[in-house]
């Protein structure tokens, strides 16, 4: 398990320059790494170049939605695990739950929220990669 | 009989015949004993025939007659002024005694056949009691006033709506029931309407039943007497104050539909912000954190709360109902961006790029500012919803002579041509029923027009529309 020893790396995906700050302080309080995208073809390019393990996306990007972006980051890089992150939906809206069901997402948050329901969400993530 | 006889009767005859009036002598046994043309039909040459009775055999007024002619023989004392009807004609008239040697002779009945006067007379009053219905009936206001501006006539609907009666209002000046210093813009205009000959208009507020102000539409015009002289004014009022009423309420409806749209962006708006505080809250409360970051940490809780209350005062200020009278003087550029900003969600989630180029000079306008903002809302709500598949939405503003031209151009589906006529009509929509109210552009159209302004829309079918509103800018030192 060579890779363990290096910090995991994670996406951050959100047009709001200040919640990719807030959600990078806190991943990079757990040990990680974190690279923020604003824009779903910035996030699509980061991909590209480096492998996440997971990506936090913002359900309403300027150019596509966050599931929509989630399909095609798992499609470029099927091991990449994805978090929904949203101020307007919630958990049993149908668009989520059909994320969760079709597991093109593994985990949901909603805005604002908690620092543990962030770390939660990042390990069971983390988790559901290992599987 | 003499030569002189005869002629003296010929004489009598001719004058009796031709007289405007007409003329009956009667004797001691009241029988008839010459008439004028006219009467002489009902004489038959026979004793019965001739009576005064009989001549007046259609009249019930005969006995009365009869007695004023016994006691013109009794009496020697004329009478006039009697009435007396008869084969429907009107009659009035008088009996004299005609003495000679003194003694009575004969009684002259002279009648005066009055019965085209009469019915002349009830015409005019018909015609006074028609015209007077006309003004009670109005339901405007309908008062006259004189030269000094005093109050002659105060009609029914003038009497309702301020509660006074005419015994209250008689003598006064109108001016004196303008509330809140409102009299002095009464008095000009009607001093210059007294003075031009020319109808003058100007909305006030006027004295109301139990105080309430009511909102009054007044046109004034100079009353003109035969020789074109200037006799006083009549004042026509049209109360508005429910229908400026209903006005407010229905663009007070359609400022909450308007937020029923915006609603679910202001959530996601807000909590964006109130993430990104939340967070560096937990941060600091949870961390080991350097100056720094603390430093950075409080910042941004600091700015997130900023930018909520923004967006929260923003809309509070667009929900909340606005009071007409209520001017000041802005950039029209503000309200656009202010507008702009409560939809900034809508526009994103719908990604339509927007190209702004306002043009802060000379964009200065006077107004009502909620209402202005209003207009600007339904507009790029509009261009937003004619966009749902993303597209692009310019925006400029430039100055022509006195006025701001702001146009808004999208490239959204557009409108067809037999549409484009009826979207300033209330409930017209081309939407499906629960999307929109069709009132948008129809109280669109009536803020701009309450701001002397002029909008215009072209659009082709596919290719987007283009809305140009221009507005007066606000004068110099206004």
């Amino acid at each position: 398990m060579k890779e363990t020893r290096s910090p995991a790396q994670v996406l951050v995906v959100d047009d709001e320059k200040d919640l990719c700050w807030a959600l990078q302080k806190i991943l990079e309080g757990e040990g990680l790494r974190a690279t923020v995208a604003v824009s779903a073809r910035a996030a699509l390019e980061a991909a590209r170049k480096k492998s996440f393990q997971v990506a936090f996306l913002d359900a309403k990007l300027p150019d596509v939605d966050g599931i929509e972006l989630a399909r095609r980051l798992r499609s470029l890089k099927p091991e990449t695990r994805c978090v929904l992150i949203s101020g307007y939906l919630y958990e049993d809206d149908a668009m989520v739950r059909e994320g969760l069901e079709e597991e093109t997402i593994c985990a949901f948050v909603a805005k604002p929220f908690r620092i543990d329901e962030v770390i939660r969400a990042v390990r069971t993530a983390m988790a559901s990669a290992q599987v | 009989m003499s030569k002189r006889t005869s002629q003296a009767e010929s004489l009598l005859a001719c004058i009796l015949d031709n007289a405007s009036v007409s003329m009956l002598c009667v004797d001691r046994d009241l029988r008839v004993i010459l008439a004028g043309r006219g009467w002489r039909t009902h004489l038959r040459g026979d004793k019965e025939a001739d009576e005064l009775r009989q001549v007046f055999a259609n009249s019930t007024q005969v006995d009365e007659l009869e007695e004023l002619v016994r006691n013109a023989f009794l009496t020697r004392k004329p009478v006039v002024g009697r009435r007396l009807e008869d084969h429907n004609r009107h009659y009035e008239y008088g009996v004299a005694p005609f003495v000679w040697h003194k003694k009575v002779v004969y009684a002259i009945i002279v009648l005066r056949d009055i019965t085209e006067e009469l019915r002349l007379g009830e015409e005019v009053r018909a015609v006074q009691r028609y015209v007077a219905s006309i003004v009670e009936s109005a339901s405007d206001i309908v008062i006259s006033l004189d030269l000094s501006g005093q109050i002659v006539t105060w009609n029914n609907a003038a009497h309702r709506i301020t509660g006074l009666s005419t015994q209250d209002v008689k003598g006064r000046k109108l001016s004196e029931l303008c509330p809140g210093g409102s009299g002095g813009a009464m008095s000009r205009a009607i001093a210059e309407t007294l003075k031009t000959k020319r109808i003058g208009t100007v909305r006030l507020p006027f004295c109301g039943r139990g105080g309430e102000e009511r909102t009054v539409d007044w046109a004034f015009s100079a009353m003109l007497d035969e020789t074109g002289g200037v006799d006083g004014v009549v004042a026509v009022g049209r109360d508005l104050t429910e229908r400026l009423e209903a006005e407010a309420h229905l663009q007070q409806a359609d400022r909450l539909a308007a937020l029923g749209v915006m609603a679910g962006g202001i959530a996601h708006e807000v909590r964006n912000p109130l993430a990104v505080s939340a967070a560096a809250a937990q941060l600091l409360l949870k961390r080991r954190l350097d100056k720094a970051t603390q430093a950075e940490c409080a910042k941004k809780i600091h700015s997130g709360i900023e930018r909520a209350s923004s967006i929260i005062e923003n809309l509070l200020r667009f929900a909340r109902p606005s009071e007409p009278g209520r001017q000041s003087v802005f950039d029209i550029g503000h309200v656009i961006r202010d507008a702009l900003k409560l939809l900034e969600n809508q526009r994103k989630l719908a990604r339509i790029k927007l190209h702004l180029s306002l043009n802060r000079l000379g964009a200065t306008i006077r107004g009502n500012r909620t209402l202005l903002q209003q207009a600007f809302m339904n507009l790029l709500l509009n261009a937003i919803d004619a966009m749902p598949d993303g597209g692009r939405l310019s925006i400029s503003s430039s100055r022509k002579d006195d006025s701001v031209v702001v146009r808004l151009k999208d490239t959204g589906s557009g409108i067809g041509p037999k549409e484009i006529n009826k979207v300033f009509d209330p409930f017209f929509t081309t939407r499906p029923a629960g999307k929109g109210s069709g009132l948008g552009l129809s109280i669109t159209h009536s803020i701009i027009d309450q701001h002397s302004g002029h909008i215009e829309i072209e659009s082709a079918e596919g290719r987007g529309s283009t809305v140009t509103v221009a507005l007066p800018c606000a004068k110099e030192g206004s």
